[in-house]
């Protein structure tokens, strides 16, 4: 076995052993008081910020050239649609389209040659999103380059809506709501209301104080200049679009977020595919932000370097010790006493649990936290939606609640899981 | 121009604050619940025994006596039992820790009075009705102190709930309220859990239902 993953299995442990330590000898309603305060302070700062900004997209002074390139590998499914709602965007000028198609085996070259006005590029083997990316800049001329993935299907007024932004010379990049294609099933569902805080609220507000650090794979115009001066995408890097975003806050560009209007993008709809993508996702911040750690607590990067960033990794980080915390106090009676726990449940014939479930007061004193989450969250979902003038429906409900109640635990259980991997140097798959 | 940090900062904390402010008025609205039925423990429990006097006073039937302190007694301590669980239901939801100790020694004082008659309705009016003094850990909400107190508790309600005229007093074990520390002298308490079966058969230590049950003549609920 090698040193590493035994280093990252133990690294990983301490961390576990010292989360139920706190827990354990520290009464836990401070802990979670003091985590409670550090989660909604910063979704308050984040939420004042963006009531100051205006949302409005500035009207383009011109409307500069533009390539769009399509990374495609294996994706025969959804190229076809993507394709068409790229070449139906509206736009002044015509923008060049070049499609690679990435070694695919499943036919995506087949169906991508059925497309007239584009230019298509082929890989005889995958070499990888950001390889293919790479090599097509090379040949780019135009004043904008953007990156639409292949399983995206941006709506008609993306470019127009989205190009105003680049009326200022410091804009590097302008990202996009994004929102799932057709969510279906319960886990689909669950994820648009996700996107829609992630993506409209998080990064609209994150943008409006010039710290939005990642430009998202689905849909994201750059300015040309700006992608070769940081030496393209980073081969490699299983998150590339975080970490062009980083490199451009580096260099000082200014990122922006368009939230009035949307891309729709293919979703997974399995447990096993969504928590494959949120591993991706995480261990790809955590090794960027390793990448780019120069950056936290360094006055040079202003409000980026010295608050948004670093602080998206603390509260990322102490999630996961609430989350070990949370586990540990219910579980310390089951752990201490099985037999106890057993027959309280067997005799459970009068017991205190029904007075439990009538009287709010014998209810546990956390839940204030908890509903204080369910309408703060829900203003920030509330405020998303809006952008996209989106009134949810009664049938909806369900979902939004357990989006809003249950759906963290979710999201800092895979975090946990990447944190694991990441720490253990696990294999990384796409 | 006050900057987006502070407002932010500003907001945040009024938030936490609403929330602890909330759990605060929690607080004091379980003891306020608590005193309120307490009271109106005490009151009954004055009314019984002033009533009780009087009867006697006026050298009246006996029987007549039994059926009506029979019917407010067990009412009572039925009540009783429900406000046990809600102390410690609420003492375990208690946030800003109340001195629930207090309240818990005042509520065994009545409860103990409550005994007392309740007895009297076993002993002089020959009532089928059953008792059963338990004696646990105090203070123990995670029953580190006494791992088998949860266990025997479930079991007694599983009895209560199949021999419904047994009721069960319960009573804090080596604390310093000396009316319990004589009764644990009495009957030679050593451990908990340990059960007083109608003042006679006394078990230490987790015992189970079928072992209580052959000590009690399970019947129905008197007043039903």
């Amino acid at each position: 076995m090698r040193l590493r993953t035994v280093a990252g299995v133990l690294v990983f442990s301490l961390f576990v052993f010292f989360s139920i330590a706190l827990f354990t000898y520290f009464n836990p309603y401070w802990i979670f008081t003091i985590s409670s305060t550090i989660f909604v302070t910063q979704a308050a700062i984040f939420l004042v910020a963006l009531e100051e900004t205006d949302t409005k997209d500035p009207k383009p002074k011109r409307y500069p050239s533009l390539t769009i390139i399509v990374p495609a590998y294996n994706a025969a499914d959804t190229i076809e649609k993507s394709l068409r709602h790229i070449l139906a965007m509206e736009y002044p000028k015509k923008f060049k389209v070049i499609v690679i198609d990435d070694g695919s085996t499943d036919g995506t070259y087949e169906k991508i040659k059925k497309f007239k006005g584009i230019t298509i590029i082929r890989n005889k083997k995958n070499m990888g999103k950001a390889v293919s990316l790479n090599k097509v800049l090379k040949k780019v001329k135009t004043e904008l380059v953007a990156n639409i993935d292949s399983d995206t299907y941006p709506s008609k007024d993306a470019l127009m809506k989205m190009v105003g932004y680049f009326n200022d010379p410091k804009v590097g990049a302008v990202t996009v709501l994004i929102l799932p294609s057709k969510p279906r099933n319960f886990l689909q569902k669950i994820q648009e209301f996700e996107y829609y805080v992630a993506f409209g609220f998080w990064h609209k507000s994150i943008s409006s104080l010039r710290s939005l650090y990642v430009t998202p794979g689905p849909m994201t115009i750059y300015r040309t200049k700006a992608v070769k001066e940081v030496g393209g995408f980073d081969e490699g890097n299983i998150t590339e679009d975080m970490e062009i975003a980083l490199a451009l806050q580096e260099k000082g560009w200014k990122i922006e977020c368009c939230v009035n209007t949307k891309v729709y993008t293919e979703v997974p709809h399995t447990l096993r595919s969504y928590f494959r993508q949120r591993i991706r996702w995480y261990r790809g911040k955590i090794f960027n932000g390793l990448k780019y750690k120069h950056l936290i607590f360094n006055k040079f990067y202003g409000q980026f370097g010295m608050f948004v960033f670093p602080v998206t990794f603390i509260v990322e980080f102490l999630s996961m010790v609430v989350l070990i915390g949370f586990i540990t106090i219910n579980s310390k009676r089951f752990i201490l006493d099985a037999k106890q726990f057993i027959a309280t449940i067997m005799h459970n014939a009068f017991r205190v649990e029904f007075l439990m479930n009538i009287d709010p007061l014998a209810w546990p004193p956390y839940l204030v936290f908890l509903v204080l989450t369910l309408l703060l969250w829900g203003y920030l979902l509330y405020v998303s939606m809006r952008f996209d003038r989106r009134k949810p429906k009664i049938t909806e409900i369900p979902y939004i609640l357990f989006y809003l109640i249950l759906y963290s635990f979710f999201i800092t259980f895979s975090y946990t899981m990447s944190f694991f991997h990441e720490l253990k140097g696990s294999r990384k798959v796409w | 121009m006050v900057s987006v940090y502070v407002k932010g900062l500003v907001l945040g904390a009024l938030l936490i604050i609403a929330s602890m402010a909330s759990l605060w008025i929690l607080d004091k609205q379980r003891i306020n619940v608590i005193s309120e039925q307490m009271q109106q423990m005490s009151w009954e429990m004055e009314d019984s025994r002033l009533f009780l006097n009087y009867l006697e006073s006026m050298h009246g039937d006996k029987n007549a006596q039994c059926t009506i302190m029979k019917h407010r007694i067990i009412q009572q301590v039925e009540k009783a039992d429900m406000l046990a669980r809600k102390i410690d239901a609420y003492r375990n939801s208690n946030v800003f820790s109340p001195d629930y100790y207090a309240i818990k020694k005042t509520f065994i004082y009545k409860d103990f009075e409550l005994f007392l008659q309740f007895k009297k309705l076993r002993d002089e009016c020959n009532e089928s009705v059953n008792y059963i003094i338990y004696f646990y850990a105090e203070n123990d909400p995670d029953h580190s102190a006494c791992p088998d107190c949860g266990v025997q508790a479930s079991i007694l309600d599983t009895v209560r709930n199949k021999c419904r005229n047994t009721w069960v007093f319960a009573l804090p074990y080596n604390t310093d309220i000396d009316l319990v520390k004589v009764i644990e002298k009495q009957y030679n308490i050593q451990k908990v859990p340990a059960l007083v079966i109608n003042g006679e058969r006394v078990y230490q230590g987790l015992t189970e239902a079928d072992e209580i049950e052959k000590n009690i003549d399970c019947g129905e609920n008197p007043l039903e």
